[in-house]
């Protein structure tokens, strides 16, 4: 038989084949060693000198026919296939995926990374401090002497060697005015202790960031536009806030930021430009330099932004509230 | 502390400013305001009326029908109260009307009679608690009046307690009424305190014994007191200020209290033996009844006041049952003093009893104020009593008054330091309208403090920035950004440790975290087998809660045993420094790290392992090794490996000890891992470089053998690294298998070996010496075989 007559009967073969195993075994009759090209090729050398030539390449042009061909065919019942594995190859996704333990970082260490994050593109260092202080971190320092009645107003946990449970962050304050110097814009972020009564709005653990910001010429007017820009990036939203006196040892003037909400106006967050004493306890020279001072309570923040029901949740190491964030 | 609008007026002119303005007003410029109430939104519809007649209610004997004009017409209505009575001046509230305590009045039959409206008590207009009979008014009221127009005060300003503790002089009306006298820039009229004391020999003898804790005593003899009712005005603006009426003299004690905000007191001049007043300190086991009949001990050195015999008060606190004023005195001895703050603080605290006295003078109050509430108290006392007259002079023990207090303020401080433009005048003005007194000194100025602001309040430069911010208005201060030198902030290194730590465990291995307290209980640490630390609270509220943590592997138990109620599966970790007590400084904090695991259908332990392999990869802490061997008590001797470095210990991972689970109540095998994050920090190494990664294919060997039960696959894993230190890329543990065909006491261990050379193809015959090598090391080794 001569190569153009098998092309042809294998090209009307692949034509009509309908599935891989079938090409497979056509590949094998038509390209294989046995089959009647490949023996057509073995012939070649009885044929006369001139025509090998050409029956050669005729033989080879026919098996990359068939090649071609099959190729074709077998990409064309792939297709076919796949157009269909909508239906055919249809499962069910809602089911379950196989079980992996998924963690979860504490609701108050998701926000204090934001407010990370948030300082330090503002420029301020993150500091922390030891959660037990001396009298002098804790209060002198700060302008709280033992006869102020001030101090009466922190519940404070007492320590049998005569220390405390800082009742505040701003200790940090003295020790990060110690180590770095003027100017300085700094927070600190931290657990602090209450020796109160514990409700659905009171801990007696909770966590606290203090800002802090000295440099020469600091005014009131940096410490509000400060404050407005950081509550509208936390609270995502145009805050709408004021500033009312307060009272804080440690800064001299003081306010309270009520922030407007539905209506009426609710009490954020205290602070004040930073009282000479303090500036003197942290060996800083109040005379060139001023700053302010800020303090966040950051379990309200979390509690309002996540609706959290009752602040007892923060420390109850319950799985079932902490995989919620 | 409640402010009366009305009481206000007497002293400040707040003529056009309504109510609410006025607390804002305050929040803004003084301290913050809670709630401004107006009974007076009540009244709305309430008139003056008069009684015209007066009928028995056929069916009830209590009741009357009382005819009443209110202007325009006549009503009639039925009423219970005795003292109605025809030809008065009443308040009427017509159908319609709704009362402060929100009730509508609709007509309705009231036994039988239809009522058409309602004769008012001063509880009915929110005024007191009196509703025992109707208020009868000032006859002088037209009827048709509407009663916002005759009632007194209407609107009370309730100020934030705790926002004027350093603001002594806001304990009383009047300092309140200089604060809006300031702020609204209208005159403050002076307090009217008559004549200057009379300076007639005293009829009573004050001695203090320890003018530490009484720097100035007024005792003033006064007699013609006549103990009765107190009149409407000041009955009713007492009410609005919270305060109960008792009788004339009492009430105008506290009317001055709640005006001038210094505590006075009557005694009855009858009980003070010897007509003497001693200020001393108390003795050892003094016992006392005070005015609220409650017997007392009084704390050793309390400041009190007695007369010859005994004790008569408890100095700024309260007076004694023995001495108080009765319905029949007719003689008072009055006391009007200056006690320190601390003692009264510290007595009133010994003795639970906090009183309205107590809370200011535990703030410290001007001793310049006391002559100036006992004169205030006699004038009025004139107007309740006509015949009060003083029984000689007032007997005034006072020590030397500190100087008043001078603040060098340089030109421009002020202005300076609030970043806005003021002019000199402007802050003077403001300083002077509060009471400071300026002293021109060229440019600068000398303030002088007045005495009322002078305890701890006011007494550097940045206390008078706040004084004129305040009343300026923080309000018209611009908001300004910061400006300064653009500079890297380094991340504390802690930090970022932590921070990977949190990385690897909540998000790579699944463990969620938790916060606790630093605290623990001898209990929990003795289920826990952990030390308990020296380190306590020294007040702790709950009982037993009271020790501080030297370990947080108590805690995570109790929480792993809590959440098993809920969770089969559990993995949980907390970041906590525990503490150590040191002899003359600060307790030494170690941050660690536990981990919790249970997983039913896994071997939790070695999950456990494969998080504490995570971190010591992510902290990079090179060298570090997991040995098994046995750890502490709370581990499972036998499930418990070290990660250490040479001596260095960085902590534990394993099964918790069957018999610490159970005391904990822990369900199943639970893994528990407890670091020194502190040590692992400071040994964390530096980022390695990227290791070269050969052109050329490995090629796989198995080899698999038998062991001793307790030799550690990652011993063998490590011999077989050593096989040939540059051609051995991997080593990996394929199977291990105990049972059929494995001798007792051993097991096998299978592994696939990976050789591989940086520069070539390995040939057969590389291969085949590399095998051999493997071989020969693993029967050196004394570990079996097998094909």
């Amino acid at each position: 038989m001569q190569s153009d007559a098998i092309l042809d009967e294998a090209l009307r073969a692949i034509e009509v084949a309908s599935n891989e195993d079938e090409l497979q075994q056509l590949r094998v009759r038509y390209l294989g060693r046995k089959s009647p090209l490949t023996a057509l090729l073995r012939g070649l050398g009885q044929l006369p000198k001139e025509e090998r030539a050409p029956a050669g390449a005729a033989v080879n042009r026919a098996k990359q026919s068939v090649e071609q061909a099959l190729d074709e065919r077998a990409a064309a019942l792939r297709s076919e296939k796949e157009s269909a594995i909508a239906d055919t190859e249809w499962f069910d996704l809602s089911l379950p995926p196989p079980p992996r333990l998924q963690g979860h970082r504490h609701p108050i260490t998701i926000l204090e990374g934001e407010l990370d994050h948030l300082f330090r593109g503002m420029g301020y260092r993150v500091v922390e401090g030891p959660w037990v202080e001396d009298e002098f971190h804790n209060f002198d320092g700060l302008n709280i002497p033992e006869s102020h009645p001030a101090r009466d107003s922190w519940d404070t946990f007492w320590l049998s060697d005569g220390n405390v449970l800082r009742t505040h962050t701003s200790p940090v304050q003295i020790r990060a005015m110690r180590r770095f110097g003027a100017p300085l814009r700094a927070i600190f972020p931290g657990r602090v202790f209450r020796n109160e009564a514990v409700d659905a709005t009171h801990e007696a653990v909770f966590n606290q960031l203090e800002g802090l910001v000295i440099d020469k010429h600091i005014t009131p007017g940096h410490l509000f536009h400060s404050i407005n820009a950081i509550l509208s990036e936390i609270l995502n939203e145009d805050v709408t806030t004021r500033f009312r006196p307060g009272f804080f040892p440690f800064t001299e003037p003081s306010f309270e930021c009520d922030i407007l909400r539905d209506g009426s106006w609710m009490e954020l967050c205290g602070m004040g430009m930073v009282h000479p004493h303090v500036l003197r306890a942290g060996g800083i020279d109040p005379e060139e330099y001023t700053g302010f001072a800020f303090g966040l309570g950051i379990d309200r923040l979390a509690l309002m932004r996540w609706g959290i029901d009752d602040i007892r949740w923060m420390n109850s190491g319950d799985l079932r509230f902490l995989e919620q964030f | 502390m409640l402010l009366s609008v009305e009481w206000l007026q007497e002293f400040v002119d707040l003529g056009g400013i309504d109510p609410a303005q006025l607390g804002e007003l305050f929040t803004l410029h003084v301290a913050e305001v809670d709630t401004v109430s107006e009974p007076g939104g009540g009244w709305l519809g309430v008139v003056a009326g008069k009684v015209l007649g007066l009928r028995p209610h056929p069916d009830a004997d209590k009741l009357r029908l009382v005819t009443v004009n209110d202007g325009a017409r006549e009503h009639e209505v039925v009423c219970g109260a005795p003292n109605v009575d025809v030809g008065q001046t009443i308040c009427f509230a017509p159908e319609g009307t709704t009362l402060p305590d929100g009730l509508v009045l609709t007509r309705r039959k009231i036994r039988g009679v239809e009522s058409a409206g309602m004769v008012l008590s001063e509880r009915e207009l929110g005024l007191s608690e009196e509703h025992e009979g109707i208020l009868v008014l000032d006859d002088v009221i037209a009827a048709g009046t509407p009663a916002v127009e005759f009632l007194p005060g209407g609107a009370v300003i309730d100020v934030d307690n705790t926002a004027i503790t350093t603001r002594p002089d806001l304990w009383g009306h009047y300092g309140a009424a200089r604060e809006f006298a300031a702020i609204l820039d209208r005159p403050l009229k002076p307090l009217a305190c008559g004549a200057e004391l009379p300076p007639d020999a005293p009829q009573v003898a004050v001695a203090v014994a320890c003018p530490d804790l009484c720097s100035r005593y007024v005792g003033w003899a006064i007699g013609g007191v006549a103990v009765g009712p107190t009149p409407d005005w000041m009955r009713l603006r007492l009410e609005q200020a919270g305060q109960r009426s008792i009788n004339n003299i009492v009430d105008l004690t506290n009317y001055i209290q709640l005006e001038c905000g210094q505590p006075i007191h009557a005694f009855d001049r009858r009980q003070i033996a010897g007509g003497k007043i001693v200020v001393r300190r108390a003795r050892k086991d003094e016992a006392v009844t005070t005015l609220d009949g409650v017997a007392r001990e009084l704390p050793e050195g309390a400041c009190v006041i007695a007369d010859s015999e005994r004790v008569v008060a408890i100095a700024g606190v309260m007076g004694l049952d023995n001495s108080d004023v009765r319905e029949d005195t007719t003689e008072i001895i009055l006391e009007v003093a200056n006690f320190e703050m601390t003692s009264v603080r510290g007595t009133a605290q010994a003795l639970g009893l906090r009183t309205d006295s107590s809370a200011r003078f535990e703030k410290g109050l001007d001793a310049a104020n006391v002559p100036v509430a006992a004169r205030r108290f006699f004038e009025l006392l004139k107007q309740l009593c006509p015949d009060a007259h003083a029984l000689g002079g007032p007997c005034d023990v006072a020590e030397p008054m500190e100087p008043a207090r001078v603040i060098d303020l340089p030109a421009g401080f002020v202005a300076h330091r609030l970043g806005i433009e003021l002019t000199a005048q402007q802050i003077d003005k403001i300083l002077e309208r509060l009471g400071f007194v300026i002293e021109e000194n060229g440019s600068d100025r000398r303030v002088r403090v007045p005495s009322w602001r002078a305890g701890r309040d006011v007494s550097i430069p940045e206390d008078l920035v706040e004084e004129v911010g305040r009343i300026y208005g923080y309000a018209q201060i611009p908001a300004e950004p910061l400006r300064g030198a653009l500079e890297p902030v380094p991340e504390e290194p802690a930090r970022r440790a932590r921070a990977v730590v949190r990385a690897a465990l909540s998000d790579e291995h699944g463990y969620s975290e938790f916060f606790g307290y630093p605290f623990t209980t001898a209990d929990e640490c003795a289920r826990a087998g952990v030390e308990p630390g020296s380190l306590r609270l020294a007040n702790a509220e709950q009982p037993g809660l009271d020790l501080m943590a030297t370990s947080l592997v108590p805690k995570a138990l109790t929480v792993l045993a809590q959440n098993q109620k809920y969770r089969a599966e559990i993995a949980l970790y907390m970041i906590a420094p525990v503490f150590a007590e040191r002899a003359g400084q600060l307790p030494e904090e170690t941050e660690r790290l536990v981990l919790v695991m249970a997983a039913p259908d896994g071997v939790p332990a070695l999950c456990a392992k494969g998080a504490v392999e995570t971190l010591v990869e992510r902290l990079r802490l090179k060298g570090a090794r997991l040995t098994q061997q046995e750890g502490p008590a709370y581990l499972h001797p036998g499930r418990c490996a070290r990660l250490g470095r040479g001596k260095m210990d960085f902590g534990w991972v394993g099964e918790i000890h069957p018999k610490i689970a159970r005391a904990f109540d822990i369900e199943g095998r639970a893994a528990l891992a407890d670091l020194n994050l502190t040590a692992c920090y400071a040994a964390q190494g530096k980022e390695s470089k990227m290791a070269s990664i050969s052109r050329f294919p490995g090629v796989r060997y198995d080899v698999s053998m038998l062991v001793d039960r307790k030799t550690p696959s990652s011993e063998v894993a490590s011999a077989l690294r050593k096989a040939d230190s540059k051609l051995v890329r991997s080593v990996a543990l394929f199977d291990e298998y105990v049972g059929k065909n494995v001798p007792e006491g051993k097991r096998s261990l299978a592994y696939a070996i990976e050789f591989g050379a940086m520069d070539k193809t390995l040939d057969t015959a590389d291969v085949e010496r590399l095998r051999a090598s493997v071989d020969a090391l693993v029967k050196k080794r004394g570990w079996q075989l097998r094909s």
